[in-house]
């Protein structure tokens, strides 16, 4: 084909302790729906959504990853061609807080160095049952030099903006001429080195 | 034209070919923002033999009133055959032409105006829109392209095509003239000639041939298959395939008759386009209602009656192409020829369509845009294949040595209805006591993937466990078996013996499906090493597990045979050793097969201590093999390789002094594995002095006892010397 698609692919990745909601923001945000029933996600699984920034389209493709500490190793070594990753702890449970730091490293180990990172505050909706302070969450964020939103994908409380604001930091790391590069075509199977999917080192 | 901001901030319009699901769904939308216009374009193609034009042709186009159309394209071979044209461009025979067709439209030149012409020397193909036309014409840009015979890098004119591309208000249309390779056997250089002028017709921007980079994202280069409608037209030259079905003068005379329609099952086209060869999406009317168009002696209607004597063909062709099925094109009138028309070797071809153009209404469009954006999301996660496991978790429990043990798992892509997968649930629950769904949308294709992090770089899993099968496409309407199947060998058991935690076993395969998500499926095993597999500590400290048994009273007993096992040597190598010597090398048949059932009663029997006499439970050569599987099995060699070989390193080098091996077994070897050797080396020399050809099993169990690297062929031998020398000199003998 001798036309240019001059769409961007960004490749985003949740992460974070089972039980958060990783996969329920994940639908929120595409599919703008809420589902209680908590089924666990076993194994890999992603959505599309195009969103407009700076007078640009941008497909996202947004890959929900299982929690369970058992796949781990797995999950792991999906980590290298996100963009973008968004960590994602349950304010009402302590322990997926504490895990934050574990997490952290297993980017660090894991991910391309230049990823760009954001930490979500899930189920904010639940003040009588909040355990970690709007505070900690922001100060481990600022600790870390990373973006920090509190969340609820139940009542849809910024999660859109969770996903712009890590899209737009990504696209502001991108160097100007991306836009005139012809591009790979969406391949959304192959995890996709960030270099040539998007252009963005 | 003049754009007007309605948004405060800079907003994406749509633009066709960014993104193929966006554009389906505002094709699927052209409704809401385009508006139609029927137009009637008149197609013609004419190999005019070099000659030059009378004044006007008056039957080349239809001169009634509902036949007349709002453009004409006119594509014509041969317009100039003189051998200068090919060096000096001259213009003469092409304005003779030009004027000679536009004459001939109907209402004469008065009522139509020339919009774009492109020539490859006698090449020619034109366009013509009437001057009531209200149609807005945009866009307009030509490219030729030569493939006849090479002159050093360039290829001549003489064939080859010509191309007009413009935009009609919103439409895309592409004329194309060609010409190709002649002869009866050129049948591959007119493939090739499609090919090239199909690949090469590529039109650059106007902005971008003018070096202005005003709009340079937003008209791309255009090919072909970008139009929105292709009309192919020309020479193509095409002939019958009637050599040896029919003669010449037959083909003649039914071309000549009512049936000529009969000949067209001959023709070398349609036989390509059916092999999908050229002109592939390409249409042209199922039946041609003229008689061949070639060749005739000019000035009349009758076939060639030169030296060559040319069979007819039908060698002047119209086909059309559309982007989609949304394009409306269509044929509204049946293909003809000009017969009356005689001047050249070939007839005129025509032909009438109505095209559907279309204009956008760009604050329409860019006002759905975002809603066909949401949409083609909406679609593109809906159409992400998922697939319905029956078993998200394989667990085996526990699987013994040499007792494979298989799990199915179906794997079924789920349906859009829910109710309708509920529906399959409960029919397939009952035949296989599964849950699982059946496939009845589009096939979809599993693989498993080789395990990211995994030890083994190459492998999905594990070598204990099998998958099968590891990729496939799961047909429209069906589900798949997936069979996993844990498998514990001799060789395996050593593998694993680091992983090996408690017995138990772990994997998770990956199951990817392409174009989708990946499955993880997690598959465990508890592994029963109470007795192969193990080591030669675990089974002395392992007593079996007595069952009471109250209805049998014979057999209640504490006096059981294994109760005089010596110390250091296990009991389960002790009773097989003694069943073995009790039977005797007499009844120690080696050429018997392996029998898996027998083998597993053996195992049992060795696990439970149930019965205890082993002699009477397998014929002698399946306690012999379980003997040397044991050992074998066991996590370490009964003569270890110690430090830097050194122990079989010794061995070797005393491989026929008995007195010194035995030395080295006692000061090397722990205990019990001295006490197994020497078990063993007792038994065989029993054996062997009952059955002197069982001395050829020496390297067996050379290689079970030492373990050494088999492929090592003169390795084997030494290994077998000294196995010999410790049977035939029993420790006390060699130690005097």
């Amino acid at each position: 084909m001798a036309r240019r698609p001059y769409d961007m692919l960004f490749k985003l990745l949740l992460i974070g302790d089972s039980g958060v909601g990783k996969t329920c923001i994940l639908y929120r945000f595409s599919d703008d729906a809420f589902n209680t029933t908590f089924i666990s996600t076993i194994g890999i699984d992603f959505k599309i959504k195009t969103i407009e920034l700076k007078g640009k389209k941008i497909k996202l493709q947004i890959w929900d990853t299982a929690g369970q500490e058992r796949f781990h190793t797995i999950t792991t070594s999906y980590y290298r061609g996100a963009m973008g990753i968004m960590l994602v702890y349950d304010i009402t449970n302590a322990k997926s807080f504490d895990n934050i730091a574990k997490w952290l490293r297993n980017i660090d180990e894991h991910a391309s160095e230049d990823v760009v990172k954001m930490i979500l505050g899930n189920k904010c909706d639940m003040s009588d049952r909040r355990v970690v302070s709007r505070e900690r969450g922001e100060k481990i964020a600022q600790d870390h030099g990373i973006r920090f939103h509190e969340t609820s994908a139940k009542l849809n409380v910024h999660v859109d903006t969770a996903f712009y604001d890590l899209a737009e930091a990504i696209l502001a790391k991108m160097p100007e001429s991306t836009d005139e590069q012809s591009r790979d075509t969406v391949n959304p199977v192959q995890p996709q080195r960030p270099g040539s999917s998007g252009g963005c080192c | 034209m003049a754009t007007t901001t309605f948004y405060t901030k800079q907003r994406c319009n749509w633009i066709e070919g960014r993104d193929a699901k966006v554009d389906e769904v505002m094709r699927e939308w052209m409704h809401k923002f385009c508006s139609f216009q029927d137009v009637k374009i008149c197609v013609s193609t004419f190999n005019v033999n070099g000659k030059s034009p009378q004044s006007v042709f008056p039957t080349w186009f239809s001169q009634k009133r509902e036949d007349i159309a709002e453009f004409y394209a006119v594509g014509l071979q041969e317009m100039d055959l003189s051998v200068g044209t090919y060096i000096i461009d001259n213009t003469k025979k092409m304005e003779g032409w030009t004027d000679a067709i536009h004459c001939s439209l109907p209402g004469g030149r008065t009522h139509f105006n020339v919009i774009g012409s492109m020539r490859l020397v006698g090449i020619f193909v034109i366009v013509f829109q009437s001057v009531h036309s209200k149609i807005r014409v945009t866009d307009i840009n030509v490219k030729y392209v030569a493939t006849g015979i090479s002159v050093l890098v360039n290829k001549l004119g003489n064939k080859g095509g010509t191309a007009i591309s413009m935009k009609m208000n919103d439409t895309w249309v592409c004329f194309v003239n060609a010409h190709f390779a002649a002869g009866n056997n050129e049948l591959e250089r007119r493939n090739q000639d499609f090919r090239d002028i199909y690949n090469d017709v590529v039109f650059y921007p106007r902005s971008q041939q003018e070096g202005l980079r005003d709009r340079p994202l937003e008209v791309p280069v255009m090919c072909l298959y970008d139009h929105d409608v292709v009309f192919w037209f020309g020479d193509l030259n095409y002939r019958l395939n009637t050599d040896g079905k029919m003669s010449n003068e037959d083909v003649r005379r039914i071309a000549s008759s009512e049936k000529f329609a009969d000949l067209l099952q001959y023709c070398q086209l349609r036989e390509q386009m059916t092999h999908g060869t050229v002109f592939k999406d390409f249409k042209e009317p199922d039946s041609l209602p003229f008689r061949p168009t070639y060749k005739y002696d000019c000035g009349t209607n009758t076939w060639d009656t030169s030296e060559k004597g040319r069979v007819p063909a039908w060698t002047d062709r119209i086909l059309t192409f559309t982007k989609h099925s949304k394009v409306g094109l269509e044929l509204i009138q049946p293909m003809e020829s000009v017969e009356t028309i005689t001047i050249s070797d070939h007839k005129p071809v025509r032909a009438l369509f109505n095209l559907k153009v279309k204009k956008i209404n760009e604050s329409g469009a860019n006002s759905v845009y975002e809603e066909a954006i949401r949409e083609a999301d909406r679609r593109a996660n809906e159409e992400l294949p998922q697939v319905q496991l029956s078993l998200n978790e394989v667990d085996f429990g526990i699987v013994n040595y040499l007792e494979p043990k298989t799990r199915s798992c179906y794997c079924a892509k789920l349906l859009e209805s829910p109710s309708a997968n509920n529906e399959i649930i409960e029919l397939k629950r009952e035949k296989i006591g599964l849950t699982f769904l059946a496939l009845l949308f589009p096939s979809v294709r599993f693989s498993f993937k080789v395990r990211p992090n995994a030890r083994n770089n190459q492998e999905i899993c594990e070598k204990w466990l099998m998958v099968t099968p590891t990729h496939y496409q799961i047909p429209q309407g069906s589900s798949m078996e997936i069979s996993l199947t844990v498998s514990i060998s001799t060789d395996i058991v050593r593998r694993i013996q680091d992983v090996l935690r408690n017995g138990q076993l772990q994997e998770i395969l990956v199951l990817h499906l392409e174009n989708g998500r990946d499955y993880f499926i997690p598959v465990t095993a508890v592994y029963n090493n109470s007795c192969f597999g193990s080591t030669l500590e675990k089974l002395l400290t392992a007593r079996p597990k007595k069952e009471v048994n109250l209805i049998d009273f014979d057999d209640f007993s504490d006096n059981l045979a294994s109760d005089n096992c010596p110390p250091y040597v296990p009991r389960v190598v002790y009773r097989l050793v003694m069943a073995l010597r009790v039977r005797g090398a007499a009844q120690l048949n080696i050429e018997e097969e392996l029998d898996n059932a027998v083998f597993n009663r053996i195992r049992s029997a060795l696990e439970t201590g149930n019965p205890d006499d082993m002699s009477t439970i397998a014929s002698s050569y399946m306690l012999y093999s379980a003997l040397i599987r044991l050992l074998d099995s066991l996590d370490e060699p009964v003569i270890m390789e110690g430090m830097f070989k050194i122990i079989h390193k010794e061995m070797i080098k005393y491989r026929t002094d008995a007195r010194q091996l035995w030395t080295t077994v006692r000061s090397s070897l722990p205990k019990p594995n001295q006490a197994v050797l020497e078990l063993v080396c007792l038994m065989l020399r029993e054996f062997f002095s009952q059955k002197y050809e069982l001395r050829d099993q020496l390297s067996l169990w050379a290689g079970a006892l030492f373990r050494h690297d088999i492929t090592e062929e003169r390795m084997n031998g030494m290994y077998a010397t000294v196995l010999q020398t410790m049977c035939d000199y029993a420790p006390d003998v060699a130690l005097g």
